[in-house]
């Protein structure tokens, strides 16, 4: 088998290279996930707990993809998935999950501003707050966010696979 | 091995420069909050403003809304939202409703309907002229026929004072509408419909574009419950 070829003592070393990448790369999608539930939650110098949603479905709904009542849920629970996914992502649990669904959530953002773009709807994106519009500036900062999403998904694949071989 | 993975990191790197770069750019300022300078104030003190406003001004709620009335979005939060915030807020004396000109450069009668809802305000009908405007914009957005429009929807001689009230006092309606725009400016209001609501001396900008009725519903009805 070909995984016997690999000789101990460039084993670790090759290894931590592709860790350490991954590692930077999770905690920084990680704390921009965080950002985004921050900025979401606190806004206009204050905390808003318990009026968030309010703004957030607001920003939501302009998108005119799902119904009012959507909104509103999708509003009240994001920033906190948002604050768990980037928790999740910083520390490194279940990261190959935490990617996928990171990976999933941009895709949706990404569908959401592209078919606002197509539609020249001016509306505001609602992703780092209330105060920037949807424009090719957005959609290039969350396709980038996706492929940072990708390549620690994918990363975290090849690296379990990599670990599996390795012990069998 | 080293070269190998050289390009990987570059790749990462590169893609997160890129998404700090660009959510750092596309980043809009803060919107201000939308306390009348001291200027303004002494400016609006020297020339009459016409008062564009429906309800109680002493009503918990203060919903200012930047409208243009030739542009389509407006005329869709004025059916879709405004009215029923008339109805269920502002005549039960929840909400004081307060129009802000802001017509915009690329719909060439905006400024002449605006022109029209000032010189109404003077006699106690700019309701009534709002809602003339906005429910028969097609009917005068293409060929800026809005006195021919309106005209139908007031009685004669009510509508010759309007009209006549315009005419005599083109350059201070003028000047009331640019301290419109100018507020709006101020405030970075960018697209019309615009609307802050203010209430509990906080002042909070919607997201731009309009908002649906039930949404705005809901966050009335938790401003009113504190």
């Amino acid at each position: 088998m070909a995984t016997t070829a690999i000789s101990p003592e460039t084993a670790p070393r090759t290894a931590a290279w592709p860790r350490t990448l991954l590692m930077v790369g999770r905690v920084l999608l990680g704390l921009i996930f965080v950002i985004a539930a921050y900025t979401k939650l606190h806004f206009d110098g204050a905390w808003h707990f318990g009026d968030y949603h309010f703004f957030f479905a607001m920003a939501i709904d302009s998108y005119k993809l799902v119904p009012t009542t959507l909104a509103e849920w999708m509003a009240r629970s994001l920033p906190w998935v948002e604050l768990i996914l980037g928790v999740t992502l910083i520390s490194g649990v279940a990261l190959r999950w935490a990617g996928l669904f990171a990976s999933g959530l941009m895709t949706v953002f990404i569908v959401a501003m592209v078919h606002a773009y197509v539609l020249k709807l001016e509306i505001m994106c609602g992703c780092f707050g209330n105060n920037e519009k949807v424009g090719p500036l957005t959609l290039i900062r969350d396709s980038s966010l996706l492929v940072l999403a990708l390549a620690v998904t994918v990363g975290a694949f090849l690296i379990k696979k990599r670990r599996d071989t390795v012990s069998s | 091995m080293k070269s190998r993975l050289a390009r990987p990191a570059g790749f990462l790197m590169w893609i997160a420069l890129c998404a700090l770069a660009s959510s750092a750019i596309a980043r809009e300022p803060q919107t201000k909050p939308p306390a009348t300078s001291a200027k303004t104030t002494a400016a609006a003190a020297a020339n009459p403003t016409f008062v564009k406003a429906i309800g109680n001004p002493s009503a918990p709620i203060t919903m200012e809304v930047f409208g243009d009335f030739q542009c389509p979005a407006c005329r869709g939060f004025f059916e879709g939202t405004t009215k029923q915030v008339i109805d269920d807020y502002v005549i039960p004396g929840k909400v004081y409703l307060v129009h802000r000109d802001f017509p915009l450069e690329m719909h060439p009668y905006a400024r002449q309907a605006a022109r029209l809802a000032n010189a109404a305000a003077e006699f106690g009908k700019f309701e009534a002229m709002e809602r003339a405007l906005y429910d028969h914009q097609d009917d005068w957005s293409t060929k800026g026929n809005i006195d021919e429009v309106v005209a139908s929807y007031f009685p004669p001689v009510e509508f010759k004072k309007i009209e006549s009230f315009e005419s005599q006092h083109m350059n201070e309606i003028n000047a009331s509408i640019e301290r419109d725009r100018a507020m709006g400016t101020q405030r970075n209001v960018n697209q019309t419909p615009t609307v802050y609501i203010t209430s509990h001396g906080k002042t909070e900008a919607l997201p731009g574009g309009g908002v649906d009725y039930k949404l705005l519903k809901s966050y009335f009805d938790y401003l009113l419950r504190q």
